[in-house]
């Protein structure tokens, strides 16, 4: 039986891909080798405030880009929709075209005698 | 098909509606129109009369969930019609044995969707989805078609007649 996956997909909680993680700034920090909660010698109040703001943008940057790059359907935000069984990737294309390729269609062999053809 | 579990307030691809009219089918030439005394087309008339039978539903689910009012312009329908009307019935063994697409499939007849015989159509001996003749009611018919609706594929039929749906209309050079 072919796989459904390639012409239906549910995506389950689509609401949820809207949201773009925030990690916890603490626990990044938490973790660093040089955490900028250490006393500093021969850094400024200010120089400590633009570094904080640079490694937050920094962890912002990678969390957009790591959301972006698993949304791939037209679906997520504008349409609102949970179900997408038209979404088509380049597998899905492969697919059909290959299934196309190798049946023969036999629909002319069969008519019908009901008078919607005429 | 499902009937016990039938979303009766919602429309989905692969649902089945009774008793909708073919618009699909009509022969244009039997179109009459008014012409207004500035010689253009105010109105028309259509000497035949109607045909009515079972559909089912084509439209891309998302496209007819009602939280996408902006999508749903139309809705697509294609005509349910009665195998025991056909003129080749010694080719149905083959039709039905092909229904489902797998990858082993080499014959097929893409143009039709065989739905096995259901109390609930009026085609007691089985009946076929034409492809081919598709066609889209205005979105206003939406919950007309809802209270029409008589059955629904369960997932995993619905998803290989979107399979088989797609193949008709994939169409490679030459063929």
């Amino acid at each position: 039986v072919a796989d459904p996956a390639y012409a239906y997909e549910k995506q389950e909680n689509a609401s949820d891909n809207n949201i773009i993680p925030f990690r916890n700034s603490m626990q990044d920090f938490s973790t660093s080798d040089q955490s900028p909660f250490e006393p500093l010698s021969g850094i400024t109040l200010e120089e400590i405030k633009t570094m904080i703001e640079s490694k937050i943008m920094e962890i912002y940057a990678q969390d957009l880009i790591d959301s972006r790059s698993i949304k791939n359907s037209p679906f997520d935000s504008i349409y609102l929709c949970d179900l997408f069984p038209d979404r088509l990737d380049r597998v899905d294309r492969n697919y059909i075209k290959r299934l196309s390729d190798s049946i023969i269609d036999k629909s002319g062999e069969i008519s019908f005698d009901d008078g919607l053809d005429e | 098909m499902a009937e016990s579990d039938i979303e009766k307030n919602v429309l989905r691809q692969g649902d089945i509606v009774n008793d909708v009219q073919y618009l699909g089918c009509i022969n244009t030439n039997n179109i009459r129109f008014q012409i207004n005394a500035d010689g253009q087309k105010d109105g028309w008339s259509f000497r035949n009369a109607p045909i009515f039978g079972p559909a089912m539903v084509v439209s891309h689910s998302c496209e007819l969930d009602r939280q996408n009012g902006i999508k749903i312009t139309s809705v697509i329908l294609c005509p349910i019609r009665d195998i025991s009307k056909a003129t080749a019935s010694d080719k149905f063994d083959e039709l039905k044995q092909t229904n489902i697409i797998t990858d082993e499939t080499e014959v097929s007849y893409l143009k039709y969707f065989y739905l096995q015989p259901n109390h609930l159509l009026p085609y007691h001996s089985g009946a076929v989805v034409d492809f081919s003749k598709g066609f889209s009611v205005h979105k206003n018919a939406y919950d007309d078609l809802v209270n029409k609706k008589i059955l629904q594929l369960t997932e995993s039929v619905a998803i290989n007649m979107s399979l088989k749906l797609s193949l008709y209309f994939y169409r490679t050079k030459g063929q």
